[in-house]
């Protein structure tokens, strides 16, 4: 039956005028050879738009790399119309929770994207849910190297987003590790590699890599290359170069400096158009590293356990009512709508 | 038990400072330009969040404001961990990561204090008033910070009692003392005709605590719902307020859904545990993990599965029928809300809350 409305779904496809849009809201069974890309091409004639596919279909996924496992059923999720986000009658200014995000971090925290960004609209409805709610506020500050000390170490602020979270069993001494509790993850943050069209570097496992001139912009984590079992920069096996920005990294790309740009699939498929490089420069389907997205509070404050707590239960309870995943989905959708 | 603790901090903090020793610790450092204190924290002490440590060391010079740092200022750099080394003026003696605040000294009573506020408190209720923690714990020092803060005409004092159940009856009912603290607030709009919600009158909240139960590992107990505490018992030490249990529809007590223990002291509780006598115990996160590391039950006690009991924040109250009930909780408020401005609060709660991260 499954079977029965893939093929469906194929027919329609290939009937579709160039453009348009295939069936959505379905169910789809892999087949043989499946990417997440390609399935995306077919169903919304757009590559990029894997990321919808991912991320409603995140516990299939888990352990699979991007070419499928044959069988494994999927659901295509349509690109959400409605962008307007949830009444959030507990977001008041003054308010006695203060949540600092840095802004211009599209589609995440931004204060110009519907919501404020997808990050910030999550946060927002967690609270909404949250078991003994207290009314809160967004604050906005540019300035991100001022976040951790002193904004949120000295208490200025309470709860910092979004932040990834490093790897601190390898460094146990960096400031967020020591001095922070992490939420449950806000979202799953696939890291890709982003080649040139026209070369034939190629990812699927880690031996594919070794060797490679990677660029990531300075100032990123890069705990993802040296985990236990990479160690990358550590054992010299890669080479990182580390510019000032991706514009720069994606320039080395170009110019054959280095060999592959590593960044979030988001910021990476927004640079890529932003720089006129779309076609010139593909992201390789299977993501280098799955980062996430967390939320932090100061361990030395005085409601550090019970804001962290406020934030998870209503996080989980999003999770449950389904949607958590409505909120991603239409975020998703703006973005890829955006780039478009 | 605390104690051994204690020997094992002061045991490693000589190794390090044996380590220390031989190479010189600390000294003084003089800003470059484009310096900030996190760039010199992170090159000092690898990690830019000992800021804190330097702006306090240099307060004289820096004065409040971190950003107030000027190239050609001379700052000292406290000898922390072992780091940093190789300065001018380092010292070679051993020195102590943090001063250890002193455990509190109460000072014998007289018959003057009958004019003062009276404050009422007990001990064992490690890290907020436990009178072997650093200057009474946590907030027996935000209390006198406070009330020092506040510094009403009358004078005040602070008195322990250990008899947790004789704090709202009959100590502070009969105004024999004026206000106590620590005490969890119950939801008085849902929950009126609670003891105290009929009884008492609260300050702010001056913490904020998840309320955990606590199972023994080799017959665990989850709690994800009501129906998971049908025919359990729990226990609760005498004394400590159990509105948590029957507030929000439970009514696990009022129905006799479970039935409740409350030995002496929370190391009771404990004990009742892995004893089999009770299924759960009902603590603080901070005291049941305290109490969990001191007793060595690390292997045995864990945290249920599923939900906490609830939040709690505590706070400080006076008996509604006391007639200065109001002006002095008033006093108190006042005086932490000038703390809470000027600081004082927060590196109060800083110092105690680092220590107790450190221990767990």
């Amino acid at each position: 039956m499954r079977g029965g409305i893939a093929a469906a779904i194929l027919g329609i496809g290939l009937m579709l005028p160039q453009g348009a849009r295939a069936l959505c809201d379905v169910t789809y069974r892999v087949q043989p050879g499946d990417t997440l890309a390609k399935v995306a091409e077919t169903h919304y004639d757009d590559a990029e738009e894997w990321t919808l596919i991912y991320y409603a279909n995140q516990s299939v996924l888990a352990g699979q790399g991007q070419t499928l496992i044959a069988g494994s059923d999927l659901y295509l999720p349509c690109p959400a119309e409605n962008p307007v986000p949830d009444a959030t009658p507990l977001r008041q200014s003054g308010a006695e929770l203060t949540l600092l995000t840095a802004g211009g971090d599209i589609p995440f925290a931004d204060q110009d994207w519907p919501g404020g960004g997808m990050i910030t609209e999550l946060v927002n409805a967690a609270l909404e849910l949250s078991p003994s709610p207290v009314p809160y506020e967004i604050v906005w500050e540019p300035d991100i190297s001022q976040h951790l000390e002193p904004l949120l170490g000295r208490k200025r602020y309470d709860v910092g987003f979004p932040w990834i979270k490093p790897d601190c069993g390898l460094t146990p001494e960096v400031t967020l590790c020591k001095e922070f509790h992490f939420s449950e993850a806000l979202m799953d943050l696939p890291v890709m590699l982003f080649r040139r069209a026209d070369s034939d570097v190629r990812y699927g496992e880690d031996a594919d890599i070794l060797g490679k001139r990677l660029c990531r912009p300075m100032g990123r984590f890069t705990h993802d290359l040296d985990r236990a079992d990479r160690r990358w920069l550590a054992d010299g096996k890669i080479s990182l170069t580390q510019p000032g920005s991706p514009e720069e990294c994606f320039a080395l790309l170009m110019a054959g400096a280095v060999d592959a740009v590593s960044l979030d699939v988001f910021e990476g498929a927004a640079k890529i158009v932003a720089m006129g490089l779309r076609g010139q420069v593909v992201p390789i389907d299977q993501p280098l590293s799955r980062e996430a997205l967390y939320a932090v509070i100061s361990k030395t404050h005085w409601r550090g356990t019970t804001h962290l707590y406020r934030l998870n239960a209503g996080l989980a309870k999003l999770r449950e009512s389904g949607r958590y995943g409505e909120i991603v989905q239409r975020h998703l959708a703006l973005f890829w709508e955006a780039l478009k | 038990m605390r104690n051994a603790i204690g020997g094992v901090v002061l045991l490693l903090a000589g190794v390090l400072a044996g380590h220390s020793q031989a190479q010189g610790c600390g000294g003084s450092y003089v800003v470059q330009r484009g310096d900030s204190l996190t760039l010199i924290a992170a090159s000092f002490y690898q990690d830019a969040g000992k800021w804190t440590a330097i702006h306090s060391a240099n307060i004289d010079q820096i004065g409040e404001d971190p950003n107030n740092l000027r190239a050609g200022m001379q700052l000292r750099l406290r000898c922390i961990d072992g780091r940093p080394t190789g300065l001018e003026g380092g010292t070679t003696a051993p020195v102590l990561p943090l001063a250890a605040a002193a455990p509190l000294v109460v000072a014998p009573g007289n018959a003057a204090t009958r004019r003062k506020i009276n404050i009422l408190t007990g001990g064992d209720f490690w890290p907020f008033t436990d009178r072997a923690a650093p200057n009474g714990g946590m907030l027996a020092e935000v209390v006198q910070a406070a009330m020092q803060s506040a510094n009403p005409t009358q004078g005040f004092a602070i008195h322990w009692v250990d008899d947790w159940a004789a704090h709202q009856e009959p100590l502070l009912s009969n105004a024999l003392l004026d206000i106590g603290f620590p005490w969890l607030k119950p939801e008085c709009a849902n929950d009126p005709e609670s003891y105290g919600c009929a009884n008492l009158l609260y300050s702010g909240s001056m913490f904020e605590v998840l309320m955990l139960l606590f199972v023994d590992k080799s017959r665990p107990m989850a709690f994800q719902s009501d129906a998971d505490m049908k025919g359990k018992t729990l226990c609760r030490p005498a004394g400590y307020p159990t509105f948590m249990l029957d507030q929000r529809g439970r009514n696990w007590l009022k129905n006799g859904v479970i039935t409740l223990k409350t030995p002496q002291s929370p190391g009771d509780c404990l004990r009742l545990l892995v004893e089999g006598e009770v299924d759960g115990v009902v603590l603080n996160e901070f005291l049941g993990r305290g109490k969990i590391k001191d007793m060595g039950l690390g292997d045995r006690v864990a945290v249920a599965e599923g939900k906490p009991i609830s939040i709690e924040g505590m706070h400080m109250v006076v008996h509604r029928s006391h007639p200065d009930g109001p002006a002095f909780l008033a006093v108190f408020e006042r005086g932490l809300a000038d703390i809470r401005a000027n600081g004082r609060y927060q590196s109060i709660i800083e110092a105690h809350m680092s220590r107790v991260w450190a221990g767990f």
